[in-house]
């Protein structure tokens, strides 16, 4: 008797308990400031933009990482290379003379959107950068709107260096942070960056 | 050529007549031999279609899909070689002549093998010398067990049993390490030079040194382990090309050090109790900074906000433990009582635990374990603050995130806060025990092979998790590495109110000998890796969306007849069903794939020839169905398995 009781008792608790799914809690809304404080370092020590990063288009010619190789500030910084070789395409089905990276508004292609952080009253993004490029390769770095900077293997500074990038219009409608582009096959380089900050 | 190796290989094995089984003699030398041949027939769902990469991928378009056959040749050679008394060394060996592609639990070694045209693999190896009082040797792609039952209360020495997984995930034989051991009672004495005990795991070197005496076990562990997610010196010196011994003592002489010692006592409690009481130390990352956040009124906090946002460092004493466990079977009103407290540091577990647990037997036949769980992290997980406002699209930069790679500690799935009760019942009126490992713990693997029944065990377990976690690694299978999650992630989410398991195994025995065992699966079960916990993935999309599963309610049932047929035949089988189950691998459930519904019969006929040359026939029937159109992560497929393996060996001995 007393063993059908228990096990009376598991099925009741089983029946009351099994089946539902509403059971985990949204942590995301609890952290909202609704205040902006007019600074946003997309890039310390880490990753702050909230989304992903993404190359185009095969990681086979191209790398990126958070290197600990003499970071301007912190203990790393950002650190992405080109072999100089055609990359492949997934979207043109061939190889192009060009390859680059984004700083993602979301986390991959597939969950990206757009953003309005107007509310942070941006005006500039600077950051800090250094690197090594080899003839005929360029590297430009850009924000969300046209406003870039362009290197050749002359002009990249080889030690780190302040750069600014300045805006007038809100940034309303971005679907990324940065963008980072190297063209020029058979030369190819290093860029290293830090403390990519937007601000007011 | 291959084709002719292959087929000499299998002459030998036929002709084989008695194969060694058990520990080699002195002087002596045994060839252990195993050949499976295997046919393989899978069909995707008729939604679903292969890309050109190789993928699978679903359509609204239904596609009249082929079933396509494949043919697998594996050949294993284990020889072991004992030259003189105490000294015993052996190796395995994997031959692959084809591979046959399969649906379910696609990721093997023999498809990495084919893929880089690797025909051969050595998948372990030891050597083992014994005299006296010392042991030594060196185990290769061997499993091993910790040393929880030898003073080790703070599980230094991880257990690494799952080597089939390991082989077939990573591509490599794990664990492996130098041991030697001294066992002169009452000291003993062992030490551990490993470059890799456990799957992932960086060089480290363990000792442990104990002493025994009447009641009484003293334990002193030190343990030292390199630690890859920490401060490298000189990390572009590393190079992929290295040979493994290269790479690992790169890994040594370079990455951060975690150093631990722990002291334990066993001993008698008034006489009627024992007791278990340790101390551990682990002071490392000293002076490094972390962030942790406290609530405040609402206006006194960042930005107006009610979170206060501190910076502290790594202090010494971070790094102490103490652990203690009390159990007796002398308790009022029960027959068996435990009570264990850990309180832990954040850089030596960072948890503040305490562990009831008592047993009472109704009858000489029943008895029921109720066992409850209180945790707390001595500091929580950070939680995900950012500037502006929820939605993702007005969301400024992150003013906090959960801990991930560059903080000196994190809180996981496995110290974040959490009340749990487990109740076992057990019925069981035969001799000897049900389980085989384990009290309390369920899973055909943990049932004694000798229980014949009727018996069962239920259990039920309640569990609820207030707070979230920070970010943790995980295994990119594709990548083949460890890899932290990113930023962005807010950790595992907490749950809204408790969640329930229920589980049942149960065995019977028919006249003459045909043993059943029924197991039984149903809970709410959640994903585990924090970076699918978005927004997005809360409320599952519609199709063509690929979108996990965070919480699913898996029903399991699965039932297995083992039983003798003749003298010389045996016969095992089973049957499982499945209802919203997690896929079978662990980052199928860190990503939250499931199967709608899975179907599994398989059939093994064992069959002896002569004393030790066994074989076995198997035909097997796998489907996995996607029917609610929404979590189109894994696709649907049916499957066929058939395959035939011959076993034996031979044994020379020269003395």
């Amino acid at each position: 008797m007393k063993i059908l009781k228990i096990i009376l008792i598991f099925t009741i608790f089983l029946i009351l308990s099994c089946g539902k799914t509403d059971l985990i809690y949204d942590p995301f809304p609890d952290g909202a400031l609704h205040k902006w404080s007019g600074k946003w370092v997309i890039y310390g020590d880490k990753l702050q933009t909230g989304g992903g990063i993404q190359l185009f288009d095969s990681w086979e010619e191209q790398s990126f990482e958070y290197s600990e190789e003499n970071p301007y500030s912190g203990k790393k910084c950002l650190k992405y290379s080109w072999t100089g070789n055609p990359v492949y395409s997934y979207v043109q089905g061939t190889k192009v003379g060009w390859c680059g990276m984004i700083f993602l508004v979301g986390g991959d292609w597939q969950y990206q959107y757009t953003k309005n952080i107007s509310g942070g009253q941006y005006k500039k993004i600077y950051f800090w950068i250094r690197g090594e490029l080899k003839s005929p390769t360029k590297v430009s770095i850009s924000g969300p709107g046209d406003n870039k900077v362009e290197y050749n293997s002359s002009t990249i500074p080889k030690n780190w260096t302040p750069v600014v990038l300045s805006y007038t219009t809100p940034l309303s409608n971005i679907t990324s942070f940065l963008t980072i582009v190297y063209s020029g096959i058979g030369g190819g380089g290093t860029i290293y960056l830090d403390e990519i900050t937007y601000s007011r | 050529m291959k084709k002719i190796f292959f087929i000499s290989l299998l002459s030998i094995l036929i002709l084989t007549l008695k194969s060694f089984c058990g520990t080699l003699p002195p002087y002596s030398f045994s060839i252990e031999a195993r050949l499976k041949l295997e046919g393989i027939g899978n069909k995707l769902g008729e939604e679903w279609y292969e890309t050109a990469e190789g993928d699978v991928s679903a359509t609204n378009i239904k596609i009249n899909n082929k079933w396509k056959w494949g043919d697998g040749e594996m050949f294993f050679l284990k020889p072991a070689l004992s030259l003189f008394p105490g000294f015993e060394m052996g190796t395995e060996l994997e031959m692959i002549y084809n591979y046959a592609d399969r649906r379910y639990l696609d990721v093997t070694l023999e498809k990495k093998m084919k893929e880089e045209t690797n025909w051969i693999k050595l998948i372990n190896g030891y050597v083992e010398y014994e005299k006296g009082y010392i042991k030594t040797g060196f185990y290769y792609g061997i499993g091993h067990g910790d040393w929880r039952y030898e003073g080790d209360l703070f599980g230094l020495y991880p257990e690494a049993w799952e080597i089939e997984k390991y082989l077939r995930v990573g591509g490599e034989p794990t664990p492996y390490w130098f041991e030697f051991k001294y066992d002169g009672s009452p000291h003993k004495l062992d030490l551990i030079l490993g470059p890799e005990i456990s799957w992932g795991a960086k060089p480290a070197i363990l000792g442990k040194y104990s002493y025994a005496e009447r009641n009484r076990l003293w334990t002193l562990i030190y343990k030292e382990q390199a630690v890859e997610w920490g401060k490298t010196e000189d990390p572009e010196s590393f190079d992929e090309t290295w040979p493994e011994y290269k790479k690992k003592w790169w890994e040594w002489t370079h990455y951060e050090h975690f150093r631990e010692i722990e002291f334990s006592l066993r001993s008698k409690f008034l006489g009627i109790a024992n007791l278990q009481t340790g101390l551990l130390f682990a002071p490392n990352r000293v002076d490094w900074e972390y962030t942790y956040v406290e609530e405040v009124a609402e206006g006194t906090g960042y930005l107006g906000s009610k979170y206060l946002i501190k910076n502290d460092k790594i202090k010494t004493t971070d790094g102490l433990a103490f652990k203690t466990i009390l159990d007796t079977q002398y308790a009022p009103f029960f027959d068996y009582f435990k009570v264990q407290y850990t309180r832990a540091g954040v850089m030596a577990g960072n948890t503040s635990e305490i562990l009831l647990g008592f047993e009472k037997k109704p009858s000489k036949i029943s008895s029921l374990y109720v066992e409850g769980i209180f945790r707390d992290p001595i500091i929580g997980p950070n939680p995900y603050i950012y500037e502006g406002e929820t939605p993702k699209e007005l969301r400024g930069p992150a003013v906090v995130t959960p801990r991930g790679e560059e903080d000196p500690f994190t809180v996981t799935m496995y110290n974040r806060k959490a009340y749990i009760a487990n109740i076992f019942f057990l019925f069981d009126p035969t001799p000897g025990w049900f389980y085989r490992w384990q009290p309390n713990m369920l899973g055909e693997w943990n049932l004694n092979p000798e229980e014949k029944g009727p018996s069962f065990v239920i259990r039920y377990s309640i569990s609820y998790y207030p707070t979230g976690t920070d970010r943790a690694t995980y295994y990119d299978e594709t990548a083949q590495k460890w890899l932290w999650e990113p930023a962005w992630s807010a950790g595992i989410w907490p749950t809204k109110k408790p969640v329930h398991s229920l589980g049942f195994m149960g065995v019977v025995t028919f006249v003459p000998d045909y043993r059943v065992i029924l197991s039984l699966l149903w809970e709410d079960s959640f994903a585990n890796r924090a970076m699918v916990y978005t927004e997005e993935n809360v409320e599952s999309k519609e199709w063509p969306q690929w979108s996990p599963r965070l919480v699913t309610n898996p029903f399991d049932i699965k039932i297995t007849l083992e039983t003798p047929l003749e003298s010389y035949m045996k016969f095992n089988g089973y049957i499982r069903y499945g209802h919203n189950i997690w896929g079978p691998e662990d980052w199928h459930r860190e990503w939250g794939m499931t199967y709608d519904n899975f179907y599994n019969i398989a059939l093994n006929f064992i069959i002896a020839h002569g004393i030790e040359t066994e074989s076995t026939i198997s035909a097997e029937y796998i489907k996995g169905s996607e029917t609610d159109h929404k979590y189109r992560t894994l696709a649907s497929f049916d499957e066929i398995r058939l395959s035939w393996t011959l076993k034996s060996g031979v044994l020379f001995n020269f003395q």
